[in-house]
């Protein structure tokens, strides 16, 4: 399966840049499927989701306390957006400083877990992340992905292809 | 890299009311003042707890969320534990703006045949009498003064 990060471009701004993925042969990024799978459940709490987001990019950059932080493996950036108090809607993101995120799937968390681990969804969502993460990673040690406009983009080889999930 | 347009993305942030944005970015913006304080002081989050006398190191974990609908007690309190000020209610105070205008023109002709520049011509003429480097006056200027 090929996948390409793609800027989103209302929700990115002078403070941070808001990216997606986009798996080949769709027209859907991650985000939107994250919005549409949950908008008839928790329309307030997408929209909300949405607001953060894009006062993110626009207003206060991408800090870390924003976000649930070690959501992933050590060091690789994995974390989940917090929304609203008393709200269990998991979006994971991948941070890169306060200046680019990139923002996957994710999904509502039962009260009744305690680890994303014991819901499928979360785990699949999570582990892609993970999988992304290390990717990226790999490229930037590589030299293949540079940051470029004082670190709001990233520029180079976007797309990546897992075979595990093809 | 590739820009994306998404129509349910605007179509959703076009729904939303400017307040309720307005709203998420004042709760974003007071934690990211937070953070910066404790940040200018060197505080951990602990340093905080303690200096606010609360006992559960959770709740600075959700002022600095951005998501929390803070109120003017906890304002307060912070902005005092942080020598900082998150409620400004300074009343705004009168401001004088003083705004200066000059306004120059040129004479438009000049007269040859004057009186003044008859006595300005016959003083250039006596320059030379003067040893260089005593003279510190201007011809030109006076020259100017009556054409103007």
């Amino acid at each position: 399966m090929k996948y390409k990060l793609v800027k989103l471009q209302k929700l990115s701004g002078n403070k941070a840049s808001i990216y997606s993925v986009v798996q080949n042969g769709e027209t859907e990024s991650f985000l939107e499927k994250f919005l549409k799978e949950n908008q008839i459940s928790f329309i307030d709490k997408t929209k909300n989701i949405l607001m953060r987001l894009r006062s993110i990019g626009h207003t206060t950059g991408a800090r870390e306390s924003f976000f649930k932080v070690f959501e992933g493996k050590v060091g690789d950036g994995v974390c989940a957006l917090y929304d609203e108090p008393e709200s269990n809607l998991r979006l994971y993101c991948i941070r890169y400083g306060t200046q680019l995120v990139v923002v996957g799937n994710g999904g509502p968390k039962s009260k009744r877990i305690s680890a994303f681990q014991e819901d499928d969804k979360l785990t699949d969502e999570n582990y892609f992340l993970r999988w992304l993460s290390g990717e990226i990673t790999n490229r930037i040690k590589d030299k293949e992905i540079l940051y470029i406009n004082d670190h709001l983009d990233f520029a180079g080889n976007l797309e990546f292809e897992d075979d595990e999930r093809s | 890299m590739e820009t994306f347009s998404s129509k349910l993305i605007d179509d959703l942030l076009d729904s939303i009311d400017p307040v309720e944005q307005a709203k998420v970015d004042a709760k974003m913006l007071i934690a990211a003042k937070i953070a910066d304080a404790m940040k200018a002081k060197g505080w951990r989050n602990n340093d905080l707890l303690k200096a606010v006398n609360k006992e559960n190191p959770s709740i600075i974990t959700k002022w600095l969320s951005g998501t929390h609908n803070f109120t003017v007690d906890t304002l307060v309190e912070l902005g005092k534990a942080l020598d900082i000020n998150l409620l400004n209610l300074s009343e705004p105070t009168a401001k004088v703006v003083t705004y200066f205008q000059s306004v120059s023109q040129k004479a438009q002709t000049t007269c040859n045949d004057t009186f003044l520049n008859d006595i300005l011509k016959k003083m250039e003429e006596q320059v030379p009498a003067y040893p260089v480097g005593s003279w510190h006056g201007s011809f030109d200027s006076h020259k100017q003064l009556a054409q103007a």
